[in-house]
């Protein structure tokens, strides 16, 4: 491979990297209450939730039997889990002086709550949330999304 | 092409390929439904699914998807609360704003003001892992640049209040807002009391 083509892949290779980095170590919200079998899966790793615990983005929250979560982002957006529940924050980026960003809240099975905050209050568009087969766009909203599990 | 090529094609793609949605049929049924606007503002959410799109705009209206299928489906709050008992109950509080005001150009609170920080503090209190975000504004009485940093110092200001009395500077967050948000609209450069102020927002 000639020095150009390889000079490319590694200024992509990084570039691929960054994007990742950029999100890293920034806390983008809090566990607020739990009841039960809470846990925060990260890189791969579970990690049992306590209140106070910051979360990051990527982080997937998972929920047991019996079991719940409520939690607050960085825009005072509101989150709650059911019971055998898992919802992952997929992208969440907030710029609290502009009040500019963008958010991605996928749904993957169970029960979850969501109460608009700051972000989607000022621009609806830059949240989106996700589940098995739909997407949903906001309008300054409260609403739940319950998607059924196998079992 | 050469091993490093070949191998950095691979991560790339497999990059891509993981973030593609599952292309299975979904093994259960989806449920959303829109609940109404705590302060009873209008509220709305649009739901895209199977090529379909719909738009649901009344409280306690939602949509199923089952086998393909896009239904809209109207809930009353009773069912709402007989399904959903726990994710109803498990959503945080909704945060609690107090708005503070300043002498003139400094960052000196007014006496009614000083008086509100202990019900702030209260709040807190009150609250399991509170989390408290100070935003300073200004009027729109000089330069964009001075009053950001004028109302970052407010904020400061206010912050250190908060901490002299008793709240953890780990769970405060200080933003300066400039003249970006006025309470009261004015053209540029006009001065503007009510505009100058606080917002101390609990969570």
């Amino acid at each position: 491979m000639n020095e150009t083509l390889r000079n490319i892949c590694w200024v992509s290779l990084v570039m691929l990297l960054s994007v990742g980095a950029a999100n890293a170590g920034e806390a983008i919200g809090t566990v607020k209450t739990l009841k039960g079998e809470v846990n925060v899966v990260r890189d791969g790793a579970a990690m049992k939730a306590t209140a106070g615990m910051r979360l990051m983005a990527a982080d997937k929250l998972v929920t047991g039997a019996d079991s719940s979560v409520g939690i607050a982002l960085q825009d005072a957006t509101l989150m709650s889990l059911g019971a055998k529940s898992a919802t992952q924050l997929s992208e969440f980026r907030y710029d609290p002086v502009k009040r500019e960003g963008n958010m991605l809240i996928s749904v993957i099975k169970g029960s979850m709550r969501f109460v608009t905050g700051l972000l989607g209050k000022q621009n609806p568009s830059a949240v989106g949330i996700r589940t098995p087969t739909a997407t949903i766009g906001i309008r300054g909203t409260d609403f739940i999304v319950s998607v059924a599990d196998k079992d | 092409m050469d091993a490093f090529s070949a191998w950095l094609l691979t991560v790339f793609v497999l990059f891509l390929l993981a973030d593609e949605p599952a292309t299975q049929p979904p093994a259960g049924k989806e449920t959303i439904v829109l609940l109404p606007d705590a302060e009873g503002k209008s509220t709305g959410i649009v739901v895209s699914s199977q090529g379909q799109q719909v738009a649901v705009t009344e409280p306690y209206q939602g949509i199923e998807l089952a086998g393909g299928k896009v239904e809209s489906k109207t809930f009353s709050a009773a069912q709402i609360k007989n399904m959903f008992p726990e994710v109803m109950q498990a959503l945080p509080d909704q945060p609690r704003s107090f708005t503070l005001r300043f002498e003139q150009n400094g960052t000196r609170l007014t006496a009614e003001s000083a008086a509100m920080v202990e019900e702030v503090r209260q709040e807190i209190v009150k609250r399991p892992a509170p989390e408290v975000t100070v935003i300073g504004h200004t009027d729109r009485e000089g330069s964009d640049e001075a009053n950001l940093r004028l109302s970052q110092n407010r904020a400061e200001a206010v912050r250190d209040i908060l901490v002299a009395g008793g709240v953890s500077a780990q769970i405060v967050q200080v933003v300066g807002r400039g003249e970006l948000e006025p309470e009261v609209a004015t053209a540029d450069g006009v001065a503007e009391p009510r505009n100058r102020r606080v917002e101390i927002s609990v969570r």
